[in-house]
């Protein structure tokens, strides 16, 4: 049977006072005196700190027997990192921090640095997850304070870093930009993660990412720590590796401190925080420390760990050896510590009582409520608000892009994109190429030149560290649209998106954001130039994620309109939105036929809002109603001019326009006034957008015959082949027309009745329009 | 049995009144020494103050008697606790009480406690400076009021008008008498617990404000060997300042003579931050009167509490064998207190 070690190391704490005790009283030490000869450390900070280490320990303790009387929900603990609150006392309770798991002692440290906090009921209401808790409002057990500048961070290993380092980078964009002043023009950023996670991919991309900055003498205030205790969960990292592989990374500074002494962590601590602040330059800091009480509560560490090992961290536990530094220099007796940690045990164990009666989340309502609140009416104002004539003509060189002759869809989002620049001073646009050469398609084309390089940048070639870049920026004041240079390069960085960006409201209860519009050019039916990568038309990733916008226009009007509420809605409601662009239709300008110019409008800086989930109907047919988007819409508006030419059916088309949320309002009315639905998705079958139209139609009770064309489940092929997979016009038509003969064979059918004749007769002769073949897709629609 | 934990809170000047005449036990050692404090400086004796056949506002209410007769009151009632009852795990004050924190805490002795009350209730003699309109910003239910809040927003919007105490649901706003017409004109006359707001409190300047920088240089000089030492038991501050037993005395010596008179007092926060530190069992009130257990109640419901959420339930609470208020000025509540 597992042995519980917690009352084991309180023990011997108590125990290593008794022996210290017995030694008898030490001269007392000023408190003002360094707590060793030489150090930065004073016996009063020493003692301060001890009380924030000592405070750690016993919320740990604290959260294991709430655990065992069901009243608390979290047992992964601070011990053996405690030399973290050094960390926090060489800061500034100014520098944002951003903070692992193991960072009891750092929260408790840096909350005595500012008056009026509550560190020891907070923490214990987070174990409890009580909504009283105050920054996830008992949404998940984080270290986070609005007042602290913590922004809170879940568990997701090491996703923290890349917006760690997007903030220090924009801490320093910001402030030459003259748009600062969300924290002091000094302060730094730290970012605190393990020795195991010191591996994960997207710890290495962001420590890489400062490096690259770095290395090109561009500022990165950034304090990595790596508190490395020797293992990760079980498996231990290879004794040496953390300094091998960091001790001399070109750019980053690396300083070694021992977290199990606490003068050393202290002292070597300030000395980084000293590079970074005076230098505006990375530093690592690789804090050694233990891991005691196993990974988490119900972690049986005996399981893989031999007993002299574990013994051997005890025995090294850092609060006692700070207990010991206390009386061993005379800055306390052993009867003052002991004091002080039972003072603490008790004044914890009052406070779990009090936190365990705190109340809890009570309904979905309350869990969801910050999750993605928007004034709709704050944003159309902020939307329909213009850039100042000056600005603009400035960036315009004096040529207004409502001069120029109709555009088409890249054309208008650079337009955009520009007033955007002209009327937000603290608006960022950033991607792979996006600056001189103006992107991949030329959509960004001359901004860098027009709004400065420091305004529009290229960013390394790492997809976690531009949207890490965008929650950084977000997070010191800026308003970055980043951009992704193709839909399928968005996936090996989606958690940014999904854990990090998504969430940081919900966790941090509505009192943090990091507003953006992400930018992603994607979908196929790319001419000549196939394959995978560059026409993926996988959305299902984006589409559960709870709380986002995800615009996706077909036109260049409607995508002018759409980008500048997407920014209104970031600025005024902290909204996280995606910008899903056709590249297929970047510069399209025709419909029907060459030279119709239909795909194409005027740029117009004053048109009406686009308001999110609002979606745009084409015609008033009432023979089927074809629901589409984006490259589906093109197809299906050239489908229904035929349907119409050729067969006499009058189609009305609807394009979504916004895939999250669906504008659901407007398909259900188009729908019930037609009463038929075809569904035209250019997306896969499975996960696709149709599944949610179709589903939304179902639950509002539409009734009506719908069906649905979409890509086939598979990657895109290079060449022609890709046309096996996408949804084309011959199969948009063929399910239409098989939609109508549907509705032509129930009439049939009542009139067949009526006259005694078949209705299998009379439907046939109806549905000869039906072109023989319709797919799999095409005929299983949902009713 | 095990002790109560409890939290220290001490009474500001304006809670010895009528009903207090006569608190002062004959003999009690700590009241002797202050009488003869203040006969060496020429100053009626407190005994004959608080024996005083009749309460007479301008006596009793002036600052120059009635902050060292409040003190006095609660330092009696300090030494009447039960230690093997009651485990003073913190201490705080309000306003005046800050003074009587330091004392309780163990960071003024005696003598530095009634010197610095003394001294600065003594600048008030005839020098009154501006003065404290209080204002409740809850309903009678102590939840939050939106018109309450509103009506104290267009009263700070005024120059001389600044928040000089937040005193749970109420706010004691200070003012030079400009910014008090201002106050008295745009602050609705309501009537809470029998009593009608906007209320002025008489004799009282405009205490944690600006108006009392020249105030505070002249203690700063007066005062610049008062010994205040670093408190045995943590002490709070109206800052939300938690000292603790290894504090830096001039940090607390710059606190108490420096922002503490001229920024906000926040009595509201102090509570708070004691509750959630601390986490006592109950909340003692030495000294005259109960009038901050309106306030405590209060905070506590803001705070949720216990479970607490608005008057009824504090009310319940105090009446039931557990009360989580113990003014020692109430005979029921002392006798959880005091020795038997």
């Amino acid at each position: 049977m597992a042995v519980d070690r917690a009352p084991l190391l309180d023990r011997r704490f108590l125990d290593t006072l008794d022996a210290l005790a017995a030694q008898g009283e030490r001269p007392a030490l000023p408190l003002d005196a360094p707590i060793r000869a030489g150090s930065r450390l004073t016996a009063r900070q020493a003692i301060e700190l001890f009380d924030a280490q000592a405070a750690s320990r016993h919320v740990d303790y604290a959260a294991r027997a709430l655990r065992a009387r069901n009243e608390g929900f979290y047992t992964i603990g601070s011990s053996g990192h405690e030399g973290n609150a050094a960390v926090a006392a060489a800061l500034r309770p100014t520098d944002p921090a951003f903070l692992h798991y193991r960072s009891g002692a750092f929260f408790v440290a840096r909350a005595h640095q500012v008056p009026g906090q509550t560190p020891l009921l907070d923490l214990l209401l987070s174990l409890c997850a009580s909504s009283d808790e105050p920054i996830a409002g008992g949404r998940h057990k984080v270290f986070g304070s609005h007042a602290l500048a913590i922004p809170p961070q879940t568990s997701t290993i090491a996703s923290h870093l890349p917006k760690a380092v997007g903030a220090a980078v924009s801490l320093e964009r910001a402030a030459r930009l003259g748009v600062g002043g969300a924290m002091p023009d000094d302060a730094i950023i730290v970012c605190t993660f393990g020795d195991a996670s010191a591996n994960h991919s997207t710890a290495t991309g962001a420590i890489n990412t400062a490096a690259w900055t770095a290395f090109q003498h561009l500022p990165v205030p950034i304090l990595f720590v790596c508190e490395d205790n020797g293992i990760g969960i079980s498996v231990r990292t290879p004794t040496g590796w953390i300094a091998a592989n960091y001790g001399n990374r070109t750019g980053i500074h690396y300083v070694w401190a021992d977290g199990l002494d606490l003068p050393h962590a202290h002292d070597a601590a300030c000395a980084a925080v000293d590079h970074v602040r005076t230098t505006r330059r990375p530093a690592f800091l690789h804090l050694r420390t233990v891991r005691l009480l196993g990974h988490a509560g119900s972690d049986v560490e005996q399981s893989y760990r031999a007993l002299p090992a574990i013994e051997a961290d005890e025995a090294a536990d850092p609060v006692i050896a700070t207990a010991r530094l206390l009386v061993e220099s005379g800055a306390r007796t052993a009867d003052q510590v002991r004091w002080q940690y039972e003072d603490l045990r008790a004044r914890v164990a009052a406070l779990a009582d009090e936190a365990a009666r705190r109340p809890r989340l009570g309904s979905a309502a309350e869990v969801t409520a910050p999750l993605a609140p928007r004034d709709p009416v704050a944003i159309g104002d902020e939307a329909a608000r213009a850039a100042a004539p000056e600005a603009r003509a400035t960036l315009w060189d004096g040529k207004l892009p409502e001069h120029e002759r109709p555009g088409h869809l890249a054309v208008h989002i650079n337009r955009a994109l520009g007033d955007l620049l002209a009327k937000y001073p603290e608006l960022i646009v950033f991607g792979e190429d996006v600056a001189r050469k103006g992107g991949v398609y030329n959509v960004t084309a001359e901004l860098s030149r027009r709004a400065g390089v420091g305004r529009v940048f290229n960013t390394v070639l790492d997809e976690q560290s531009i949207l890490g870049l965008a929650i950084g920026a977000g997070h010191v004041g800026l308003l970055p649209i980043p951009e992704i240079q193709y839909l399928a390069y968005l996936h090996n960085a989606e958690d940014q998106l999904r854990g990090e960006a998504a969430s940081l409201r919900f966790f941090s209860n509505g009192q943090y954001a990091n507003p953006m519009v992400v930018r992603i050019a994607g979908y196929a039916y790319q001419k000549g130039f196939g394959g995978h990568f560059h026409n993926d038309n996988s959305v299902a990733v984006l589409r559960d994620i709870p709380g986002i916008v995800i615009a996706s226009p077909a036109r260049g009007d409607d995508a002018a309109g759409m980008l500048r509420t997407c920014v209104a809605a970031a600025r005024r409601c902290g909204s996280v939105c995606v910008f899903l662009e056709p590249i297929a239709l970047y510069m399209t300008r025709d419909l029907h036929e060459p030279g119709d110019g239909l795909w194409t409008s005027p740029y117009e800086p004053d048109a009406a809002p686009v308001p999110i989930g609002a979606a745009r109907t084409y015609g008033t047919g009432r023979d089927l109603l074809l629901v589409s988007f984006a490259n589906g819409l093109w197809m299906s508006q050239r489908v229904a001019r035929r349907l119409e030419r050729e067969h006499g059916a009058a189609c009305r088309v609807l394009d979504l326009r916004w895939l999250s949320p669906l504008p659901v309002d407007d398909l259900v009315r188009e729908a019930e006034a037609v009463g038929r639905v075809l569904v035209v998705d250019e997306t896969r079958r499975s996960g696709g957008v149709s599944e949610g139209v179709i589903a939304a139609l179902i639950d509002r009770g539409f009734a009506g015959p719908i069906a649905r064309v979409a890509a086939v489940d598979s990657f895109i092929p290079l060449g022609a082949a890709a046309n096996h997979v996408l949804v084309s016009e011959a199969e948009i038509e063929r399910a239409a027309l098989a939609l109508i003969a549907r509705r032509a064979g129930t009439v049939a059918a009542s009139a067949a009745a009526a006259s005694g004749a078949t209705a299998a007769g009379a439907a046939s002769a109806i549905a000869t329009v039906v072109t023989t073949g319709a797919t799999a897709s095409a005929s299983s629609g949902v009713r | 049995m095990s002790r109560l934990r409890a939290l220290i809170v001490c009474p500001g000047r304006g809670s010895y009144g009528r009903a207090q005449l006569g608190s002062l036990p004959p003999g009690d050692p700590t009241v002797a020494a202050l009488d003869r404090f203040r006969a060496g400086l020429g100053r009626p004796a407190l005994t004959g103050l608080d024996r005083a056949s009749e309460y007479t506002p301008r006596l009793h209410v002036a600052g120059e008697h009635a902050s060292l007769l409040t003190f006095a009151c609660t330092a009696v009632d300090l030494a009447a606790i039960d230690h093997d009852r009651i485990d003073v795990v913190g201490v705080t004050g309000n306003s005046l009480g800050f003074y009587s924190a330091l004392y309780a805490a163990g960071a003024l002795d005696l003598a530095g406690a009634a010197r610095l009350i003394e001294t600065l209730g003594h600048y008030q003699a005839d020098r009154v400076i501006g003065g404290q309109l209080m204002y409740p910003q809850v309903g009678d239910d102590w939840r939050p009021s939106a018109a309450g809040e509103a009506a104290i927003a267009a009263a700070l919007d005024h120059p001389g008008v600044q928040v000089s105490i937040r005193l749970g649901g109420t706010i004691v706003l200070g003012a030079d008498a400009d910014g008090l017409d201002h106050a008295r004109r745009v602050l609705p006359a309501i009537e809470r617990g029998g009593m009608r707001y906007p209320v002025q409190l008489p004799l009282h300047s405009a205490f944690h404000t600006p108006l009392m920088a020249a105030t505070g240089e002249l203690a700063r000089a007066e005062l610049a060997d008062l010994a205040i030492r670093a408190p045995a038991i943590t002490l709070i501050g109206g800052d939300g300042v938690v000292h603790r037993p290894w504090a830096s005395p001039a940090a607390l010596w710059s606190y108490t003579l420096g922002p503490q008179l001229v920024e906000p007092f926040d009595f509201t926060r102090a509570i708070a931050t004691a509750l959630g530190e601390l986490g006592p069992d109950v909340i003692v009130l030495p000294g005259p009167g109960d009038t901050l257990g309106g306030p405590i109640g209060q905070i506590l419901v803001g705070l949720r509490w216990r479970g607490l959420s608005d008057r009824a339930g504090f009310l319940a609470m105090q009446a039931s064998d557990r009360p989580v208020v113990l003014a020692m000025h109430r005979a029921e509540q002392r006798a959880r207190v005091v020795r038997a």
